[in-house]
């Protein structure tokens, strides 16, 4: 069964800014190597099981994208208890690990790397990427020649294909023509709704009333406030205005 | 535990395939735009082994047919360590961008740049090889043995170029740390010379130098053309395994907070 279950977490990047520095000191026996810690996310609980569709809101910086990824296991976890079981599909950023030097074909198999499905692919598989990004015969050209609407088209394509346990969501709806944006907002609505769990972090607070049934709001690397959609997110629009 | 899940891990395919996914990709774009594609992989060791056993030879009266099959025994082998160690040093920190958005382990782009330069090793030094015996020696039976003689420093360079990897980010100077260390490596380690044209007494250290003893196998199949030595086996095999586990310490104890430190 697929949970997320985290309990007092910390997660503490680092300040590599005076790292040169620190280490002459080091070398010339004037002080100690110590690189300062920087708090990204404090003391957080979090807790998701089938079913669940849950929203983040914050503002810029608070900590929300750091919250998947520390779900994600992309970021390591200092201190506290982090459980989580299930397949994960993170879409942090569409198009990650594209090469624009290749063509669209090899970018499929690009994508479907970094987004640790290569075993999946087949010519079927592609078929349907290329099928549904509309991309035709310029799938064969360098992705350098395409439009930033052909690119997105093509990322949102290869993201979606995927049926994991666990989706993550950050802020990342497919661009492009009117046509291609209503097809595609459709196909993530679908998959939001159909996958055991969802996370979406968004700035829109309409799309979290409408798809999320537990909201949390992040400050500073912190949980504010969590429950009802209606009540965290009334309250992080007063908060913010 | 761990360890035999990491390695399980390691061969399983979707690794393996990730692997070889990036290692086709960066060969076919390595060449893509210029004229002479991966002819330039046989032509630059040529030049070089030609231009040193010339050198070598008139400066050190030794044939000239015999040091340019042992240059080249000693130089392939030696740039592959180098060129492979070197270009781990930007692995991780060419792809944070990918590290810091997906779910995708870490070792597969050094090990993809290391696949990379090892696939050029064996077409340069295969292509070398076959020439410099045509021109300068019989083949021999003994070339059987070169899977099992460059084993050690494939593991070596695989491990090294992963720790280097790792180490990098923390410690930017090692680039350049390296860069000095191969270039001084290049002269001390016995490759343009014979180990015999070091003077007795100062041969023992010579031989002790552990990217020779990686090397001594190569040099038993190829150059000599004898059976592997058990002894220069398993002293090869003894660097490359120290390295490995130093190496794997090394990616232990760096790999989960790496990703702060792009």
């Amino acid at each position: 069964m697929a949970k997320i279950e985290l309990k007092n977490i910390d997660v503490r990047g680092v300040d590599v800014s005076g790292r040169a520095m620190s280490l002459r000191k080091v070398l010339l026996f004037k002080g100690d190597f110590k690189v300062a810690n920087l708090p990204i996310i404090q003391n957080v609980d979090f807790n998701a099981y089938p079913g669940d569709r849950i929203g983040i809101v914050g503002r810029n910086g608070s900590g929300k994208s750091s919250l998947l990824k520390a779900i994600a296991g992309i970021y390591p976890v200092n201190s506290g208890e982090r459980v989580v079981e299930g397949t994960i599909a993170p879409l942090i950023e569409m198009g990650v690990g594209f090469d624009f030097e290749l063509s669209g074909r090899q970018n499929i198999k690009l994508g479907l790397l970094y987004s640790g499905r290569i075993s999946e692919y087949c010519q079927e598989l592609e078929e349907r990427v290329i099928e549904f990004s509309e991309l035709g015969e310029h799938i064969d050209l360098p992705m350098k020649n395409y439009s930033s609407g052909m690119i997105s088209r093509l990322a949102f394509s290869v993201s979606i294909f995927q049926m994991p346990d666990i989706l993550l969501l950050d802020e990342v709806f497919a661009a492009g023509d009117a046509g291609f944006v209503t097809k595609s907002k459709k196909l993530m609505l679908e998959k939001f709704t159909n996958v055991p769990i969802s996370i979406l972090v968004n700035h829109s607070s309409q799309e979290i009333l409408e798809l999320c049934n537990k909201v949390y709001w992040m400050e500073n690397g912190a949980v504010k406030m969590v429950g009802k959609p209606e009540e965290v997110v009334s309250a992080y629009e007063k908060g913010i205005s | 535990m761990t360890f035999f899940r990491e390695m399980k891990s390691v061969l399983g395919s979707r690794y393996l395939n990730s692997v070889i996914l990036l290692t086709q990709i960066s060969l076919s774009k390595q060449y893509r735009y210029s004229f002479l594609g991966m002819a330039w992989t046989l032509l630059l060791p040529t030049v070089q082994i030609v231009v040193y056993a010339f050198i070598f030879s008139a400066l050190l009266k030794v044939p000239q047919k015999s040091q340019t099959l042992y240059i080249m025994t000693g130089i392939l082998p030696w740039t592959f360590i180098s060129t492979s160690i070197m270009s781990s040093c930007q692995s991780l920190l060419n792809n944070a961008g990918s590290i810091k958005r997906c779910i995708i382990s870490k070792t597969i782009f050094p090990v993809s740049d290391v696949l990379r330069n090892l696939y050029l090793f064996f077409i340069s030094f295969g292509c070398l090889y076959f020439l410099s015996m045509f021109m300068f020696a019989d083949p021999h039976w003994t070339f059987i043995q070169f899977p099992i003689a460059i084993l050690p420093m494939v593991i070596f360079t695989f491990a090294a170029s992963v720790a280097v990897s790792f180490v990098t980010p923390y410690l930017r100077d090692i680039n350049e740390f390296l860069n000095v260390f191969f270039m001084i490596g290049f002269y001390v380690t016995p490759i343009l010379y014979h180990i015999d044209m070091i003077p007795e007494n100062l041969r023992p250290y010579f031989t002790l130098n552990p990217m020779y003893v990686l090397l001594k196998p190569i040099y038993i199949v190829v150059y000599d053309q004898k059976v592997l030595g058990l002894n220069e086996l398993i002293s090869a095999f003894m660097v490359a395994g120290l390295v490995f586990v130093l190496s794997y310490i090394i990616y232990r104890k760096t790999r989960e907070r790496v990703i702060f430190y792009f």
